[in-house]
């Protein structure tokens, strides 16, 4: 027997599991696996990110947050450059002018998709699945365009102490040459990988406090992803290309002509332990209901973004206070994303609610420090020695308090409204009233809502794709709607109404400004169908908006809106 | 070629992914059984070997790095567990595994052959009666995709003394094999 033979016979020595085995082994991964604390998954998001980014208010705080979490993602790398060892690989990075790439924040399936076009100091951004977003960031002045076409809104903002930057394509390079300058850096070459399907060579790069992959054409040598861990933050780069033509207006920092501009300015040194602190608070009065975030990383800050978008939407808050809001999280972010690798942290906050003096949220040692600050959950700051240092809570502890100190109970649906009222030539009104719900009861089956008239009759509900069932109440104009058992984009609640129910004083039909539940946000829309025989006091068009309010508290009934008169 | 998407699967798993953690699991079960079951001969043992690898690997995951391949790094793991296993049960004075008689070699029971042939029950056989060291190497090497200087890490010794143990311990299967067919 050739020796080649005796080979190919021994790999054939492989042994095969029953499924017995196969579901004992399983069993105790099962086990084993129940007791990790992996991150949370975000495995939501992207409806919601549409709802969100429908809200030109909220679309800057979050378009800062995204800058803070992908531009300054790599900063720590910014040293000397040094001379390149990876120098085919990373030849495409080091000559091209300009990359085409999608960047992910968070895991690789449910993250926040950004797609980039870079051109020298200049990026053009974009949300993957949002329409209407752009941000053009431009690295030697500083400052970042956030444009809404839809609503012709610009925020103009100045990012205040960020490192000289003079080139992003400088900036990547250095990002891989420099790491072989800082201390306790390993490179491993990694030959004869798949990825995805293509079959690639690569690097892994382990410096203190994460790791990087960078993975390439095994032909040309090109890179065709990038993956950076570092701690507890992800950042993929994949699908680069380079040398893509782009034309320079792409990346024009100048604010287009009929937009609303806004100026802010974020401080990327102002990651200061009282801005961290300023944002738990902020999040547990807007955001969680008196509860501290699940998570302050910020991919989960990401993750959750759809939901602060809804909470600022709904919350009566003028937009320069929303704006503000988003500005002060951005510097709460910034204190996690730059405090990183310097020293260990340790969050401790979720289902802790604000107030609660007992229960340390955050304890860290910050560089240099002999001791540690703990911050409780009234927000004070105790320096404590390390073998006084309190514990994490496990998740029967946590909820065991969360059980001993319960939230006030949430007994009625509250939300926002937009009315579209279509004024039809039979006489009859049809009104689509689209309402965002932002609380209500927990594992609540059915939404009652009641009609502004009782001669209201509603005709269909839409939720997405789907249309869920609904049932008349023991009041006319009263209905129950069973509630999807995802969550849903806004429910759309079709009814319609004789002309003859609204009340007509002075000439002038009289519209009730009433939510179908308590909101905190109503909108009125008005179409004037052809041959109506109507016709508006104060607009000349067939379509108009004419009432628009937020309120502190959530509210059903707010007037009438009488502008409306019979021309026949 | 290494196996596809390793790297990606496990960082998948690293941030609670469950589905692709199975993926890996359902990629590596029937390998480290077969060396596991290589090493030992008993099913019995290979399977809590196995199973002890996957729930440590699961329990380091969230802190994990990985360095080289994963699958040389689980078979690494298996190969060290399978020591400790041969070890505890020297220490008892069971029967040693270095006789080809501990090696089950008829019946399907919960694990078994892939494939089945006398030469392949004879080579079994074979391996179960070399000196451990020696059905170690080439277990490693063969179903493990271990290099010689990973095994050599492995088992503390110079990379020749691999490569030896190599080569002697495919002499005797290859002596065995012959004689065999030859009769």
């Amino acid at each position: 027997m050739t020796q080649e033979n005796l080979e190919k016979l021994i790999e054939q020595l492989r042994y095969e599991s029953s499924p017995q085995v196969k579901e004992r082994v399983r069993g105790a991964i099962d086990r084993a696996w129940n007791q990790q604390n992996f991150g949370q998954d975000s495995k939501e998001t992207l409806p919601l990110w549409r709802i969100v980014m429908n809200s030109p208010k909220t679309k800057f705080a979050i378009a800062a947050v995204l800058v803070i979490a992908v531009v300054l993602g790599v900063l720590p790398f910014l040293k000397q450059a040094a001379p390149p060892t990876f120098a085919e690989v990373i030849s495409p990075l080091m000559h091209a002018e300009t990359v085409v790439l999608t960047i992910i924040v968070g895991p690789e399936d449910s993250g926040a998709e950004i797609q980039d076009r870079i051109k020298g100091n200049r990026i053009r951004r974009t949300v993957k699945g949002i329409q209407e977003n752009i941000s053009i960031i431009d690295l030697e002045t500083s400052q970042v365009l956030a444009l809404d076409p839809g609503s012709k809104t610009a925020v103009f903002m100045e990012l205040e102490n960020l490192p000289k930057i003079p080139n992003y394509m400088e900036h990547l390079r250095n990002i891989i040459t420099v790491l072989e300058e800082t201390e306790g850096v390993t490179i491993e070459y990694l030959e004869q990988h798949q990825l995805d399907g293509q079959r690639v060579l690569g690097y892994h790069v382990t410096y203190p406090g994460g790791e990087i992959y960078i993975w390439a054409d095994p032909v040309t040598y090109a890179p065709v992803q990038i993956d950076q861990y570092e701690g507890q933050m992800t950042i993929l780069c994949k699908d680069m290309q380079f040398d893509v033509p782009m034309e320079e207006a792409l990346f024009s920092m100048e604010v287009p002509e009929g937009y609303t501009r806004q100026d802010v300015s974020l401080d990327l040194r102002s990651g200061t332990e009282e801005n961290f602190i300023k944002g738990l608070r902020l999040w547990a009065e807007h955001v969680g209901d008196g509860y501290f975030p699940e998570d302050v990383r910020v991919e989960a800050f990401i993750k959750n973004a759809p939901m602060l978008g809804q909470k600022l939407e709904a919350s009566g808050l003028s937009d320069q206070e929303q704006t503000e809001i988003g500005m002060a999280l951005s510097r709460h972010l910034l204190f996690i994303r730059f405090f990183r690798g310097e020293g260990e942290w340790v969050y401790n906050g979720r289902d802790i609610q604000y107030g609660d003096a007992e229960t340390p949220v955050f304890w860290y040692k910050p560089r240099g420090s002999q001791t540690w600050r703990v911050i409780y959950g009234d927000l004070r700051v105790e320096d404590t020695a390390e073998e006084d240092l309190p514990t994490l809570m496990t998740d029967e502890e946590r909820a065991a308090h969360k059980q001993a100190y319960p939230a006030p109970e949430i007994t009625t649906f509250t939300g926002t409204e937009k009315a579209v009222w279509h004024f039809g030539p039979d006489g009859r009104i049809e009104v689509h009233s689209e309402v965002t719900i932002v609380s209500g009861p927990e594992d609540a089956e059915i939404l009652p809502i009641t009609l502004p008239y009782a001669e209201g009759v509603l005709k269909q509900v839409l939720a997405g794709d789907t249309e869920p069932a609904f049932d008349a109440g023991q009041e006319a104009g009263q209905y129950t709607i069973a509630l999807p058992a995802e969550p849903i984009d806004p429910l759309t609640c079709i009814w319609s109404l004789p002309l003859d129910a609204v009340d007509i004083k002075d000439g002038n039909y009289h519209v009730r400004l009433q939510g179908l539940i308590p909101v905190t946000g109503f909108k009125l829309q008005v179409i004037l169908e052809p041959g109506c025989g109507l016709t508006s006091t104060f607009f000349t068009e067939a379509s108009f908006e004419p009432f628009k309010a937020t309120f502190p508290e959530p509210k059903t009934s707010f007037g009438t809106w009488h502008g409306l008169q019979d021309a026949r | 070629m290494r196996t596809a998407d390793d790297h990606k699967l496990l960082r998948q798993s690293k941030q609670g992914d469950r589905a692709a953690f199975e993926t890996l699991y359902a990629r590596y079960l029937d390998c480290l059984l077969s060396i596991a079951m290589n090493l030992l001969g008993d099913a019995a043992a290979a399977e809590d070997v196995v199973q002890e690898v996957f729930v440590k690997f699961t329990e380091s995951l969230p802190h994990f790095t990985l360095r080289g391949s994963l699958k040389g790094y689980l078979a690494t793991c298996a190969a060290n567990r399978a020591r400790d296993v041969l070890r505890q049960r020297q220490r008892r004075q069971d029967r040693t595994l270095d006789a080809a008689e501990g090696v089950p070699d008829g019946g399907r029971g919960p694990i078994d052959l892939a494939e089945s042939s006398e030469q392949l029950l004879l080579l079994r056989k074979g391996l179960g009666a070399l000196p451990y060291e020696q059905r170690e190497v080439i277990t490693l090497r063969h179903h493990g995709g271990l290099k010689f200087k990973e095994i050599a890490a492995l088992q503390e010794t110079a990379i020749q003394t691999v490569q030896s143990r190599y080569a002697y311990g495919m002499e005797k299967l290859r002596v065995l094999l012959n004689g065999e067919v030859a009769q």
